[in-house]
This record gives C-alpha cells, structure tokens and sequence, in this order.
C-alpha cells in the first residue's frame, strides 16, 4: 500500500511519515500539489493524504483535476480551515474522507486503515476484519480460514454490518439492504439474525455492539482483545 | 441630574403661571375700580341730594328733612347710610354726629374717602356748598357690605377663568412635552430592545429632524465599533486556525516519541495529552467563533430535524465514548427545527462530549416534540452539577470546584452560544433517576 502525503509543514509531513511507516504503509512525502503531480508520474499510488492550504495551487484545486483526469486514487482531506463547509466542499470534489486538524494520530491511521481495506476490498473483492474474512464475490465467510455457515440472509447481514464498519447502522437500513423489494423483514427478525451472528463471531473476539434506540456498530479490531 | 423634560416643563410653566397671575390681577383691579366708581357716584348723588334741604331760618342753618324723605334717603338693602351737615364752624346742623368732616376741604365737587365709623369701615362723600352766603358742608357715608361683596364676585370672576386657563394650559404642555419627546423614547426603546451583538445602524427614515444628527453619529460610532468587533472577531478566529497545524505536528510528533520512548516514556506521555488538550482549546474556540453571530454573521436557516443530526454524529459520539468505557444510548423521535444543521450538530456534541467526559458510565440522547417545541436532551448518570452552580456553567473557561478531568471549559460554553443563536432555551436538572444530570435544550 503506497500512500503520498501532500503536507507543506515539515514537522507533521515527517510526524505522519514516521506514523504511517510504522503501521506498514510505504510513504512518499511531497510539500505541493506541483511536486505531488511529478511524483505520481513516478509512482504507482494508492492513497493521498492531502492537505488544503498548500503554497502556489491549493489542494480543493488539485483535487479537482486529479477527478477530471479520471484517477481513482483514495484521497483523505485535511485541512486547518474551519469544518463544516470546507468537508461538503472536500468531499463534493471527489475526496473520500475529511479529517480537521488537530487530529489525533490514532485517528488518522484508523482513517488511513479504513481507506486502504476499502480500497483492498474494491480490488480483491474481500473485506478483512481480524480473523474474518468475508469473501464477497463467492458470498463466503472464513475465520482464521475455516469457513462458517451463514444463510444467505444472515451472510449479507454480515456483508453490510463489514462493509460500514465506522458507522452505525440501523435495522431499517440493513432490512432495506438486504431484502429484495417484494418482502418485508421485521426489526425483530433482523435482531434474532444478529444474535446468530454473535454467537458466531465473539468466540473469535468479534464484536457487533448494540447502540440502543439507533442500530448496531462493529468494534474495531485490536489485537489486546481475548 | 439635567433632566430634557424638566427644563422645558420650567421654560413653558414658569412664564404661563407669571402670566396667568397678571391677567387675573389686572382684570380684578379693572373690575373693583368700575365697582367703586358705580357705587361712589351713588353715594354723592345722596350728599348732593342734601344741600337743597339746608335753609337759613331765622339766622340758623336747618335740614328740612321730612321723616320719610329720611327714610328714602336712607333706605338701601344690605349698607347703612349715614349722613352729617355741618356749618363753617363745624357745628353739626343735622344728621349723625359721629361722621366725621372730610380729611381735606372738599370744593363744589365731591370728594371721597375711606374711613371708620364705630369700628367699622365705611366709604365717605363729601362735599361743599353755599347756602345764602353761608359755607356748609354736606357728607354722606356707607358701611362697606355690599362693595366687599362685589369687590369678592370680582374677584371670583377674574381668578376663576384665569386659573381654569392656567391648569387647562398646564395640561396641554405637560401633555405636549410628553408626546414631543416621544421620538426620543421611541429611540430609547429601540436601542435598549437590541442585544450586545447587534450593531446594525438605527434606522434614520422614521427618526425626527431634531434628532437625525444624533442618529447619524451614533450610526457612524456603531460602524467604527462594528468594524473593531469584527476584527477582533477575525484575528481570534485566524489565531485559532493558525494554531492548527503546528499543533497538529507536536502531537504527531510526541505520538512517535512516546512509542520510541520504551519506559521513559510518562513524561512524553504527559506531553502528548497536554498537546491532545491544546488541540481540543483552539477546536473549541473555533467553535465558539462560529457560534459567534459577529464573527461568523452568516448561517444557514433551514429546516431540519434534531433526530437527523443527531443520527449524523452518532458514530463519533459512539466512538469517543466507547475509548471511556461510557454507554452511548438513543431514544430519537422526530423533532424539526429552523437553524443552522452544522451548529446545531457542533451544540449536540459538546453536549455529549460533556455528558462522557467526567465520570458517567451511561449517557441517554433523546430528541421529541412536545407541544409547539422539540427538545434534545442529554441525561447521564454522572455525578451530577449541584444547584448553584447551574446557571453558571455556561460561562467561559468555568469549571466546576473539585473537578479533576481535564476539561476547556468551553463546551457549555459553546452550547450556550449557539442555543441563544437559535433561540433556544438550555435547562440543567437532575437526571430523571436522581442520579446525574439532565441537560435540556429546547428549540422553539
């Protein structure tokens, strides 16, 4: 995974580089988009972590042409310029995530993390999470590479839960994802799929966490966990 | 104290009175002369009535008087008539020798003069005449009743339209000041209904003429401190973001050191959480800029739907609370309001943020209509704000006594900006189980 961080300030370009590197990722640090532009002549990149207010052309601007051109690369925003506007603006361009500075480092790794799967997922058309593996050209499941028996149901449950792992879901969300326009699930059948699915995953360390009154949230994975 | 209203009250009563007073004198001494003219001519006519009665018989002056024609001539309803002739002796020859002559000699014409008779005041007429070759003088007089009575009625009827004028006039121009100072009330009220943020120039079309200049440099003086207040406002705000990156660079930077640092590692630690602090200030202070109308005077006003936004923030909230060991629960029925999305999401998650952050292991977020209001409301199981302290939680960088968590004192803060924004209403309560807080924010 080859990540190119666009980042005019020296001390948090190298803070990040450091970061990233010791998460796995190869990093590839220039301080403008004119720089930025030669090295992904050079390089085959995956990820950029851009900033907006860069010297000479600004990162909004590069990133409009980065879309225009057709490439594909994941882009995470970030910017000192206050919040909300700027992340409509971001995002509206074509980035896939906005973070504010200050961030704190977990957050950016956990975001450049969700990237990368998300980006890995697209390619390899599987989704990862600890020892699960979802396999989602073949409609399979593994943990620690013995496949488990899911309905089909209970598989594109698990499907949806895994491929919004940030976010909260709710049951109307995942009845209207998974079920075909003709049938109706209830709240109460898409609890009892959730408790199948448990049983299932925890044993491994897995968990779904109930968020009361809006839907379910998966924990993300950490290896200190039993 | 130098009082508009009083100095004119003075400037237009103080010359009404002095004139009003004048007229009413003037139009009783007017009066009583006419008065005492009337009734002094009456009097004479009595004295000058007299002398053909005085005759010379046998060498001595006599009034041949008969008792009725005394008693004409004394006859009147409410005065005593008195009358005296004297020689040029001054020996009486008829009449009331009480009466005494006149204080100078009278001629052919009459004289008059006030005088007192047993202790009482009487008006007197005098005159002198011949009577075959012999001096005589003739005086009549009148007790005084029936002039004081008229000389009162004068008075009465001078002084009374006088001061019915005076309180008439009185009226007008206390009434008349009143209403002229009206447009500087209207002003007053204008000014005083606006709030310490709203420094829009008065408007000068419905302003009278007097007071356009008044206006117009106050109006100038507004702007000059618009524009100081906005400058301000954009220097904290510009502080703030510059503050950013360096910042976001330390605690990248100490992040790396604390892992390189093996088990020297709690001091770099204690750097890092003062610069995730420091971090959290210059968000919060950009929070509370644009929560600021002034310096951040434009934001949206839409409808939209607390339940909504709170959904939006969910995920964070979830997340932040779970690094805590704090329970994140929902209770969301739709709640629509008119604001601004963005600040209102900024007010619900300094609110949690709040509610997570000192010591509660359980945070419930509702929104619901109820009546004409929808409510957000955050109820936790902390250890709750004691009464006295509730309304002052609000205020900038307080922190409640005894408080070890570190915290900005902003949040509430924040809260309280953008509820006053939207018009909203911030009620802190204990939570519904008596343990922990409640915090209420309702939308109208």
């Amino acid at each position: 995974m080859r990540v190119l961080i666009v980042e005019d300030d020296a001390m948090l370009a190298d803070g990040l580089t450091a970061t990233l590197r010791h998460e796995g990722f190869v990093v590839d640090s220039v301080s403008s988009a004119e720089q930025a532009e030669a090295a992904l002549k050079v390089s085959d990149v995956d990820l950029i972590i851009l900033d907006i207010g860069l010297p000479g052309m600004d990162g909004f601007t590069w990133l409009r042409r980065l879309r225009s051109r057709g490439e594909e690369q994941a882009v995470l925003v970030l910017t000192a310029r206050d919040a909300v506007s700027d992340r409509v603006h971001g995002l509206k361009l074509g980035a896939d995530d906005y973070l504010p500075k200050p961030f704190a480092p977990e957050e950016l790794t956990a975001r450049v993390s969700a990237l990368a799967r998300r980006g890995r997922a697209m390619r390899s058309r599987l989704i990862e999470h600890g020892p699960l593996t979802i396999d989602l050209a073949r409609k399979r499941a593994m943990i620690s590479g013995k496949p488990i028996e899911l309905p089909q149901r209970e598989h594109a449950i698990l499907e949806y839960l895994f491929s919004n792992i940030d976010a909260i879901v709710g049951k109307e969300k995942i009845a209207s994802a998974v079920a075909s326009w003709d049938e109706h699930i209830s709240a109460n059948a898409i609890e009892v799929h959730i408790s199948r699915l448990r049983a299932k995953l925890e044993p491994s360390g897995i968990r779904i966490r109930t968020v009361r009154g809006l839907g379910y949230i998966v924990e993300p994975w950490s290896d200190g966990k039993p | 104290m130098e009082s508009l209203r009083l100095r004119l009250l003075a400037w237009l009563l103080v010359p009404l009175l002095v004139v009003g007073a004048t007229a009413a004198a003037g139009a009783y001494m007017f009066m009583e002369r006419r008065l005492t003219s009337a009734y002094d001519l009456d009097l004479g006519d009595i004295a000058r009535t007299l002398v053909p009665y005085i005759r010379l018989r046998d060498g001595r002056l006599i009034l041949e008087l008969t008792d009725v024609a005394d008693a004409i001539l004394r006859a009147d309803s409410t005065d005593h008539i008195y009358y005296v002739v004297r020689d040029a002796e001054g020996g009486v020859v008829a009449g009331d020798p009480h009466l005494k002559p006149p204080p100078q000699l009278p001629g052919e014409e009459v004289v008059f003069w006030n005088d007192t008779l047993e202790g009482r005041p009487i008006r007197a007429a005098g005159l002198e005449a011949a009577i075959a070759g012999r001096p005589v003088s003739v005086v009549a007089a009148e007790t005084t009743f029936k002039r004081q009575h008229a000389s009162e009625d004068a008075m009465l009827s001078a002084m009374a339209p006088a001061a019915l004028l005076s309180f008439a006039a009185i009226i007008a121009v206390i009434v008349g000041v009143r209403r002229g100072l009206g447009p500087l009330e209207l002003l007053r009220e204008e000014l005083q209904a606006r709030s310490h943020v709203d420094l829009r120039p008065v408007e000068e079309g419905h302003v009278v003429a007097e007071l356009k200049p008044l206006v117009r440099e106050l109006n100038l003086m507004l702007a000059r401190l618009k524009e100081a207040q906005s400058t301000q406002a954009r220097f904290i705000a510009n502080a703030a973001h510059q503050l950013r990156t360096p910042i976001a660079a330390i605690v990248t930077q100490l992040d790396l050191a604390y892992r390189q640092s093996g088990d020297h590692g709690t001091h770099v630690l204690q750097a890092r959480e003062g610069a995730a602090r420091l971090a959290r200030l210059a968000q919060q202070v950009l929070s509370l800029a644009a929560a600021d109308p002034v310096s951040n005077p434009v934001s949206r006003d839409e409808p939209c739907d607390l339940a909504e936004i709170v959904k939006t923030h969910a995920d964070a909230w979830v997340r932040a609370a779970s690094t805590r060991q704090v329970d994140v629960e929902f209770d969301l029925a739709p709640a629509p309001i008119q604001g601004d999305p963005v600040l209102v999401g900024e007010l619900a998650t300094n609110l949690v943020d709040n509610a997570t952050r000192y010591g509660a292991r359980y945070v419930l977020v509702g929104t619901r209509r109820s009546g004409s209001r929808s409510i957000l409301e955050v109820v936790d199981d902390g250890p709750g704000i004691p009464p006295s302290e509730r309304t002052r939680i609000f205020e900038r960088f307080r922190r409640l006594a005894g408080q070890t968590v570190e915290g900005s004192g902003l949040g509430l803060a924040i809260v309280h900006e953008i509820a006053q924004r939207h018009g909203a209403t911030v009620e802190v309560d204990d939570a519904p189980s008596g343990q922990g807080t409640r915090i209420r924010v309702s939308f109208a």
